[in-house]
């Protein structure tokens, strides 16, 4: 029993602990980089339901949760970004010539 | 020998065109841009007849024909004609009526939509129309995806069927709007990375899972459709949103800028061919 509550407590102590304040941060990215791609034309349907299933999870206490969700968010607002520029540049190569 | 004729006879109204006195600079740009997006369609299908690309995936996927052939025995848009043309002719409040907002009282006038609105500097859509006539007579304006719109829609295209597309690109402006067009067809979005030009060109005719995507070329000429997804009459708006979503792109608003630009450039590459609206899709 001992050696259970030790392990337990090793675990505990060896997880990664999230600030909420770097949460709070990297949601915020993730929303403004989400706005630049919405303005671009070239939102993706999905950020904006995980950007808003962070912030609940934050709510809810779980940063390390919120963090999971709002660097996945964050990743497909750069990618819809690069994206919009990408098409700026190279529309008119899937014309027929 | 037939397929040649056609064509010729294609190449003939084309050219008939460009030799009126109204034809712009900018006419003279999208019917060269017109020439190469159909005969990317017309290699690629060698078989298929130009004119039968009013037509959608049925002109090119004979398995899906025979199911298309069956249900236009009764077709399923009929009914709807009949209630657009009842709420087409009722009058509003005022005692004016749709007829009294378009050209030859709004009969025989889908062929001029969409059309670049030199006073308003945009492209104009015959839904957009058919709003703002409600909102000239005091009437609020419809919904733009199914529903009422769709069916005065539908009535207003039949009464063009087998007309072609009357339209042009009049100014610098209306050519920017065919070019947004343009672009926005070409251009990848979503999650999935794809562009309509990438589903409607390049993979026109291969299976995508279970579906095969129509070929661009006709793809304005039947809307609104009755569609056996939607089990309804809808707009082609709804249609470019529905697209939007499949590849994970938040969608525009119908009858936004996007879209009609979206529209505007689509019904330039389908001149030559006939109006067919409303049809029936899978």
């Amino acid at each position: 029993m001992k050696k259970l509550l030790v392990v337990a407590m090793a675990a505990l102590l060896s997880a990664p602990v999230v600030a909420s304040t770097e949460v709070v941060a990297l949601i915020d990215k993730a929303q403004s980089t989400r706005l630049q791609a919405a303005a671009a034309g070239f939102e993706w349907t999905k950020t904006a339901g995980l950007i808003k299933s962070a912030q609940k999870a934050l709510k809810d206490g779980d940063a390390a949760l919120a963090q999971k969700l709002a660097s996945k968010a964050l990743k497909q607002a750069e990618n819809s970004l690069l994206q919009a520029q990408y098409s700026d540049q190279h529309w008119q190569d899937h014309a027929p010539q | 020998m037939k397929k040649i004729i056609t064509i010729c006879a294609l190449l003939a109204a084309f050219s008939v065109g460009s030799a009126s006195a109204n034809e712009t600079q900018f006419d003279k740009l999208v019917a060269e841009d017109g020439s190469k997006f159909r005969s990317y369609f017309l290699n690629k299908f060698a078989s298929v007849e130009v004119t039968d690309y009013v037509n959608g995936v049925y002109a090119i996927d004979a398995k899906s024909r025979e199911q298309w052939e069956e249900i236009e025995d009764f077709p399923p848009y009929e009914l709807s004609i009949d209630e657009g043309q009842e709420l087409f002719e009722k009058p509003f409040a005022n005692g004016k009526s749709y007829a009294s907002c378009f050209a030859n009282d709004g009969i025989n006038v889908r062929k001029n939509y969409p059309y670049y609105d030199l006073e308003l500097s945009k492209v104009m859509t015959l839904e957009l129309a058919i709003n703002l006539c409600r909102e000239a007579n005091g009437e609020k304006p419809l919904g733009y995806k199914k529903g009422d719109i769709a069916l005065l829609s539908a009535y207003m295209a039949y009464t063009s069927r087998d007309e072609t597309f009357n339209i042009g690109v009049p100014n610098q402006a209306a050519y920017d709007a065919y070019l947004d067009g343009k672009k926005f067809f070409y251009s990848k979005r979503g999650q999935l990375n794809l562009a309509c030009s990438d589903c409607h060109l390049v993979a026109a005719g291969q299976k995508l899972r279970a579906d095969i995507p129509s070929p661009a070329l006709g793809h304005t000429t039947g809307f609104p459709v009755y569609r056996s997804k939607w089990g309804g009459l809808g707009t082609l708006h709804r249609r470019y949103a529905g697209c939007n979503k499949n590849v994970r792109a938040q969608p525009f608003s119908a009858q936004g800028e996007e879209y009609r630009n979206l529209e505007f450039f689509q019904s330039l590459m389908n001149q030559g061919l006939v109006l067919n609206g409303p049809s029936a899709r899978k």
